[in-house]
């Protein structure tokens, strides 16, 4: 029983000289490098250049979180004022001198973090990268549907980072990063740094439009013969219902970004008051963007988590089906459900229904916690960094989870509404969700990117550091957030001290976390072990071709034969049947037969 | 039969749990919406770590009993149980409707405030709150947190209020922790909240240095103090947009009234002055020279600026004036333009009050005594002789 059944290939094309060596081989000179790379239509290059930028903004990002936290190390203004600010101060606010401009300079990083992290990181991270690199080999495609389009993205994601980069360095935008109106129609009027950054928002989102618009291509057209739609692997379910959304609500983002644009710079009356607006407005428009989009975040890492529970448990996923139709699921009730970011603005009737429509999301993402646990019930299961931040997921992620309950029940969400709990809440799911869901997928197919393996222990070490960090960081927010701590203060009462202090602590502890992970991965490109085609034994098609893929992907065009977790009656390509022994199979007939 | 579930009696009695309830909400809930709000919190606290403790203890469980054995292939086992995933679907759903029925009662009682309220209009401006009771006035207290004064409202317990909230710029939120209630502040529309707060405990009575002349009769009376915060973001000093509530016996209230309407009567400018400006200035301008949002007033008047267009001008009663109505005309280099006009928000002899309050704390103000007063005797008036007054007095140089 093979992976794939080469005997009904279609002939071996003639070969294209160097379509048959690795994504990554040179071309020679630098510059010829740099210029292949630059001009490349490959979607792996793409993913693997997407990749690296993610992660430098995820630094970047980080390190105005780590200033956001030793700014609140004490009640009063210790950062901006005297201690640390004054180099990156002098970037962002060369006028903040005193200490009250200290707040501004507060308002300035905690919006840069907050920019950054969502348009930049989270909402990019899993699609643009490994969905990039993985989409299409994991339906056996030689590339995406559109390969120059999809170059066309990644040039028009990086113009919008430039344009954000530079709105910080003409010295930063004071309006949090959901860019409310009338303050952010009003606030540094003098200055063309809002409408920049506004502006790059704006241009991030076509990057965000075409990439959907090709994997929803992608997947429907060029899927290799045998792979029906219940065949293809939950990776690719998850990255599709990401890409519908993204079609769909991107644009709304991009035409309210655009009104905010026109009110700013020719005071067109539509959200200001004093003009004739209604503030409101915004917050629907904006919302009925930004919720889906939290989707956008956390589908992907659902994806990823689907993929590493099975190959590292050697199980197939419980009810795929159900987990394959949450996708859609969670993707269609996410258009429906932005008014309970405003419970606390709008009448009561809106708020019955969308808190209503708001449980109802609930239920699937339930669901799919249940199916996950399940899966590994009588698998048989590795530890390892993969593996450790699956579990890492379904740990916070369950936490994020069920804090989402009070904020969806009206009467204690008009408490906690704005406070540090839905801060803590939302990082449960982001960060506890999506980043460590991209972590452990980077884990996962790094020695399929770079034909490399990574340092395992290391690796589990960082892993364990982040874990305890992420916890100590964002669980006293939940706890001051309940007892009365507003979100985005510079300065706050004493009464919460103590757990903005450890929450600090645990932010260090994350930093250190993060930076040994990225020692571990350089590490793992300059002096890593050779990786064998298929380290983990995986099924789905990218285990069948080479570590690293070579530039068509695959020798033949693949056939598929079996199903993505079939790992009770298939040895994985590359592997032993010896290695990898199956169990009897007249007792998987019998259990598959007696259900 | 959501009455039967809440009355289900371990979920009730842990829910009030003492520990987790301090852990969590920390204050005491002060009205009887929020009392209800505590419990829903406790109550959905409860079904989560429930719920939390079963998955994860049955992930440890299989991770650690399904760990991987070289050579060992996994057990074989269903993919799917169709009646497991229908049951595992319907209970999570039976807990969200109780959530979603139970989280809505509470809410239309803290939404509809009874007919009987009695209304107080709030206003926020960038970057503190005013109060206006009943009748006209606005209260003039403020409490002393060492690095910083807050302004303080007296407020009766017993009774339902009505709160009118509405900006004067951008978007705030009224957040009231201790009441567990919330509202967005829109510059374009009303938006109301209401609570009816419960009696101090009496463990905290009001003391000598908590109140000012006149209000001597609230000595001994109990309190409690609640923050209220600004929750929506409004820029710069978005953190500084505090207040405290401070809960007094309806008859305590009643008292404070009548002194608070005395006060206002006659009170002599430069208190009037400090009040507002404790009030309504304190959150931008410092009077110890400290840089804040704006200039600090300390020996501002009568001091030379230097404004943003480059141009200079002394601070007299005109800029005063100026600064107060059309705050961007002159702004003083090195400071933001970020003052929003206070017309119709001051009266004439509250303005007055903070000209004669600037004066006061100036070094560069050499004229008489501005806290004298019309009917001061001569005597009283300051022995230096005046002699840079009349610079003081001029016109700024430019425009």
């Amino acid at each position: 029983m093979s992976t794939i059944d080469t005997s009904r290939a279609k002939p071996h094309e003639p070969s294209h000289g160097h379509h048959d060596e690795s994504y990554l081989a040179s071309r020679g000179s630098l510059f010829s490098n740099i210029w292949d790379w630059a001009t490349t239509v490959d979607h792996k290059k793409i993913g693997v250049m997407y990749l690296f930028a993610v992660l430098v903004l995820f630094f970047i990002g980080g390190l105005a979180a780590i200033l956001v936290r030793l700014e609140l190390f004490e009640p009063t203004r210790i950062v901006g004022g005297k201690v640390v600010g004054s180099l990156f101060q002098s970037l962002t606010a060369p006028e903040a001198t005193s200490t009250a401009a200290g707040n501004n300079w507060y308002n300035r990083t905690f919006t840069l973090h907050g920019a950054i992290m969502v348009f930049m990181v989270i909402v990019p991270s899993v699609p643009a990268s490994l969905g990039n690199f993985f989409l299409p080999i994991q339906i056996g495609a030689k590339d995406v549907a559109f390969p120059r389009l999809n170059l066309l993205s990644w040039y028009i994601y990086v113009i919008g980072s430039i344009f954000a980069v530079l709105s910080i360095i003409l010295g930063g935008v004071d309006t949090g990063w959901t860019f409310y109106t009338p303050y952010s129609t009003l606030t540094d009027l003098g200055f063309s740094r809002g409408a920049i950054l506004v502006f790059a928002v704006f241009v991030l989102g076509f990057s965000s439009i075409l990439t959907g618009l090709n994997f929803v291509v992608t997947v429907h057209k060029l899927r290799a013969p045998g792979m029906g739609w219940f065949d293809m692997p939950l990776f690719i379910w998850g990255v599709y219902s990401t890409a519908i959304i993204q079609v769909l609500a991107t644009p709304v983002i991009g035409i309210t970004l655009l009104l905010l644009c026109m009110e700013r710079l020719f005071r067109i009356g539509i959200f200001d008051p004093s003009l004739g607006g209604d503030p409101v407005l915004y917050q629907h428009f904006f919302w009925f963007y930004s919720h889906p989009v939290v989707y956008v975040m956390i589908l992907p890492g659902m994806a990823i988590i689907s993929e590493l529970i099975a190959v590292h448990s050697r199980k197939r996923i419980f009810g795929y089906r159900a987990v394959a139709f949450a996708s859609l699921g969670i993707a269609a009730v996410s258009f429906l459900v932005w008014g309970h970011h405003m419970f606390t603005g709008m009448g009561e009737m809106a708020s019955f229904i969308f808190s209503g429509l708001t449980f109802l999301v609930a239920i699937p993402t339930a669901v799919k916690v249940f199916n996950w646990i399940a899966t590994l019930y009588k698998g048989s299961i590795a530890i390892n960094t993969p593996m450790l931040y699956a579990l890492i997921f379904l740990f916070l992620f369950t936490i994020g989870g069920l804090t989402g309950l009070p904020l969806a029940t009206l009467a204690t969400d008009v408490h906690l509404h704005d406070s540090y709990f839905v801060v803590a809440h939302f990082h449960y799911v982001m960060m506890g969700g999506t980043i460590m869901a991209f972590v452990g997928g980077i884990h996962h197919w790094w020695p399929k990117m770079f034909g490399k393996m990574y340092a395992e222990k290391p690796a589990m070490l960082a892993a364990i550091l982040v874990f305890i960090g992420f916890n100590l960081t964002f669980i006293p927010q939940f706890l001051m957030g309940a007892q009365g701590m507003p979100r985005r203060y510079a300065s706050y009462v004493d009464a919460f001290h103590i757990y903005h202090q450890l929450s600090t602590f645990g932010s260090f502890l994350l930093l250190v976390g993060f930076l040994l992970h990225a020692f571990v991965l350089v590490h793992s490109l300059v002096a890593g072990k050779k990786a064998p085609p298929n380290p983990w034994g995986g099924l789905t098609l990218e285990w069948s071709t080479d570590s690293p893929p070579i530039a068509h992907n695959f020798h033949h065009e693949p056939i598929v034969t079996h199903g993505p977790y079939d790992y009770d009656s298939v040895v994985p390509p590359h592997w032993d049947p010896k290695d990898y022994p199956l169990p009897d199979q007249k007792q998987v007939a019998q259990v598959h037969a007696g259900h | 039969m959501i009455d039967t579930i809440l009355s289900i009696p371990t979920l009730t009695t842990l829910a009030e749990a003492d520990f987790f309830k301090r852990l969590w909400l920390r204050s005491d809930a002060a009205s009887e919406a929020a009392t209800h709000t505590d419990f829903m919190f406790m109550a959905i606290w409860w079904i989560c770590v429930t719920w939390f403790v079963f998955l994860m203890v049955l992930m440890a469980y299989f991770v650690v009993r399904y760990r991987r054995v070289q050579g060992k292939p996994a057990e074989p086992s269903n993919a799917h149980n169709t009646t497991l995933e229908i049951v595992w679907t319907i209970i999570p759903t039976l807990f969200f409707v109780w959530m979603f029925f139970a989280g809505f009662k509470g809410y239309i009682a803290k939404q509809i405030a009874p007919g009987d309220a009695e209304e107080i209009i709030v206003n926020a401006k960038k970057w503190n709150w005013t109060v206006t009771y009943p009748g006209g006035y606005t209260s003039f207290d403020t409490k002393d947190l060492g690095a910083k004064t807050q302004p303080v409202f007296y407020i009766p317990a017993g009774r339902p209020l009505k709160f009118r909230l509405l900006s004067a710029d951008v978007m705030h939120a009224f957040w009231v922790p201790d009441m567990r209630i919330k509202s967005d502040v829109f510059p374009n529309r009303y938006t109301y909240v209401w609570f009816d707060a419960n009696e101090p405990s009496g463990k905290e009575t009001i003391t000598r240095d908590m109140v000012q002349k006149g209000f001597e009769d609230l000595i001994g009376a109990p309190y409690a103090d609640h923050w209220l915060f600004c929750a929506e973001y409004c820029g710069d000093d978005h953190s500084e947009m505090a207040a405290i509530f401070r809960v007094v016996p309806e008859p305590v209230y009643k008292k404070w009234l009548v002194a608070l309407d005395k006060a206002s009567q006659n009170m002599p400018p430069c208190e009037l002055g400090e009040r507002t400006y404790r009030m309504q200035c304190a959150a931008c301008h410092s009077v110890d020279g400290s840089k804040n949002t704006g200039p600090s007033w300390k020996d501002m008047f009568g001091r030379t600026e230097t404004f943003t267009d480059g141009s200079t001008g002394v601070v007299d009663e005109n800029y005063v004036l100026e600064s107060i109505m059309t705050p961007a005309a002159k702004v003083v280099q090195g400071f933001p333009n970020s003052m929003n006009s206070f017309a119709g928000q001051l009266s004439d002899k509250q303005i007055n009050g903070l000209i004669a309050y600037m004066k006061k704390i100036s070094a560069n103000y050499k004229g008489p005594d501005p806290c004298a007063g019309a009917v001061a005797p001569e005597g009283e008036a300051p022995a230096t002789p005046s002699t840079e007054a009349p610079k003081a007095e001029s016109t700024p140089a430019a425009h």
